[in-house]
C-alpha cells in the first residue's frame, strides 16, 4: 500500500515536471508562430540568467510629426508603468521628470514643434562622468541607469545632464510599482523600461505610440530602427555636445 | 559547611532564573504562511534552510548583478519573495513592512535589524484592483480621443 502511494507521488511529480516542460515548449512555439522573423530579431528576450552585452545597443527613434498629441500618450504610459507623477508633497519644481513635453516655437514662422524629452541614453553620458559613487552608470547595452542602492542623492548628475532629464525624490513614497523601486533621497530618470526590455518587451512609451516611435538595437544593421536611421538619418538634441545619444528624433 | 550550602543554593537560584528567562521566549515566532507551495517536501526544506541562512547575501550581492548586468534569475528576486510571502492587499487591509505581521518584519523586529529594502521597493504584491482603478487609456487611439475631448471642452469654455 505504502509502495503504491510512493509510486503515485512519484508519477504526480513527474507529471508536474512534464507539464512545465510542455508548457515551456508551447511558449516557444507560440513566439515563433506569432512573431515570425521581425519581432524575434528586434527585441529578443535574453535568458534571465545571462548578463547584458555590449553587442546590443538599445535606441529609440521618435517621429514628432506623427505624435499628434505631442507625446501625452507616452507620458501617461510612462507614469502608469513606473508609478511617478503622484508626489503629493512636492512643489511643481520638484516634480518627477521621467519624460516631459517640450514645446518649441520658431520665431519667424511661428511653427510649433512638440516633442517628448527624456533621458537620451548617451554613449558618453555626463551624468556617469560626474557621479561620485558610481550610482549613475551605463549598462553594457547602452541603457543609462541610477543604482539607487548606492546613490547618495548629491544631485551632481542633475546638474551635469544637458537634457534636464533627471529629478530628485523629495518625499517618502509608498506603493511603488513592483518593477520600479523609487525612494526618497535618490535621483531618478527614464530607465528605458529596463525591466520590460530584459523581458523582451518594448518600452511603455513605444507601445503607447507605435505609429511614431521605434525601439530596437542600434548595433544590428538589420533592425527596423537601424534601417530607418540609415535611410533617413535622425536628429540628436544638442548634437554639438557629441554625446552620441541613443534617442533620435525626426521632424525637429 | 554552611558556606558550601550557600554557594550551591545560590548557583541553583541562578540556574533556575536563567532557565526561566530563556523559557519565556522559547516559542518560535509565528510567521505569515507563503501563498504558493513547492512540489515536494525536499524542495521546501532546501528552500527554508537556504533562505534562513543566506537571504541577506542573496538579496545584497545578487542585487548588483541584477542592477548592473541585467541578470534576473527568479530565485534571487525580491519581487518573487514578496509576491509569495506577503498577502495581496484587500479593500480593508494592506500589510506593510511597518506592521508586525509582515513576513519580513516579524523576525527583523524580533532581532532589531532595520529593514531598508522597502524605502524604495514595494512591500506588498501588486494589487490588480488598484491597477485597474487608476488605469489610463492604453492605446494611442484612446488617448487621442481623450485628449481631443478635453481640448474641445477647454475651447468651449
Amino acid at each position: 500500500m505504502s509502495d503504491q502511494n510512493i509510486n503515485q507521488n512519484d508519477s504526480g511529480q513527474i507529471n508536474s515536471y512534464r507539464r512545465k516542460f510542455l508548457a515551456g515548449l508551447a511558449g516557444i512555439t507560440a513566439v515563433v508562430t506569432v512573431a515570425p522573423g521581425i519581432l524575434l530579431r528586434q527585441v529578443q528576450a535574453k535568458p534571465a540568467g545571462d548578463a547584458v552585452t555590449s553587442k546590443v545597443r538599445w535606441g529609440m527613434l521618435i517621429d514628432t510629426n506623427k505624435l499628434s498629441d505631442g507625446g501625452d500618450a507616452c507620458i501617461a504610459a510612462c507614469k502608469k508603468e513606473h508609478g511617478w507623477g503622484d508626489e503629493k508633497l512636492s512643489r511643481t519644481a520638484q516634480d518627477a521628470q521621467w519624460i516631459r513635453k517640450v514645446k518649441v516655437t520658431e520665431k519667424l514662422t511661428q511653427h510649433v514643434t512638440e516633442l517628448p524629452v527624456m533621458c537620451q541614453h548617451c554613449e558618453t553620458a555626463p551624468c556617469v562622468d560626474v557621479c561620485p559613487t558610481g550610482a549613475s552608470f551605463k549598462r553594457d547595452d547602452g541603457i543609462v541607469l541610477v543604482d539607487k542602492h548606492i546613490c547618495i542623492g548629491c544631485r551632481y548628475c542633475m546638474m551635469a545632464c544637458p537634457y534636464k532629464a533627471r529629478s530628485f525624490i523629495h518625499e517618502t513614497l509608498i506603493d511603488q510599482r513592483p518593477d520600479t523601486p523609487r525612494g526618497k533621497g535618490t535621483v531618478e530618470s527614464c530607465n528605458m523600461c529596463v525591466n520590460r526590455v530584459d523581458a523582451g518587451k518594448k518600452p511603455a512609451c513605444v507601445e503607447a505610440a507605435p505609429q511614431a516611435m521605434l525601439f530596437g538595437d542600434l548595433n544590428d544593421p538589420k533592425s527596423d530602427i537601424s534601417k530607418a536611421l540609415k535611410q533617413f538619418g535622425g536628429t540628436q538634441i544638442r548634437a554639438d555636445l557629441g554625446l552620441n545619444t541613443g534617442v533620435r528624433y525626426w521632424g525637429i | 559547611m554552611f558556606r558550601k550550602f550557600l554557594s550551591v543554593a545560590s548557583l541553583g537560584v541562578i540556574l533556575i532564573s536563567l532557565l526561566g528567562i530563556s523559557g519565556c521566549q522559547s516559542k518560535p515566532l509565528e510567521i505569515a504562511k507563503a501563498t504558493k507551495g513547492f512540489d515536494t517536501q525536499e524542495q521546501l526544506d532546501a528552500h527554508v534552510k537556504n533562505i534562513r541562512k543566506d537571504h541577506m547575501d542573496r538579496l545584497m550581492h545578487k542585487r548588483d548583478q541584477t542592477m548592473h548586468k541585467g541578470i534576473r534569475t527568479p530565485e534571487n528576486s525580491l519581487k518573487a519573495c514578496i509576491n509569495c510571502h506577503v498577502p495581496e492587499p484587500t479593500e480593508s487591509k494592506v500589510v506593510r513592512y511597518t506592521d508586525p505581521e509582515h513576513f519580513c518584519a516579524t523576525c527583523h523586529n524580533y532581532v532589531s535589524v532595520q529593514l531598508d529594502c522597502f524605502q524604495c521597493h514595494t512591500d506588498h504584491p501588486d494589487k490588480p484592483a488598484v491597477a485597474t482603478a487608476t488605469q489610463t487609456p492604453t492605446t494611442a487611439h484612446d488617448m487621442k480621443v481623450a485628449i481631443k475631448h478635453s481640448s474641445t471642452e477647454a475651447a468651449a469654455q
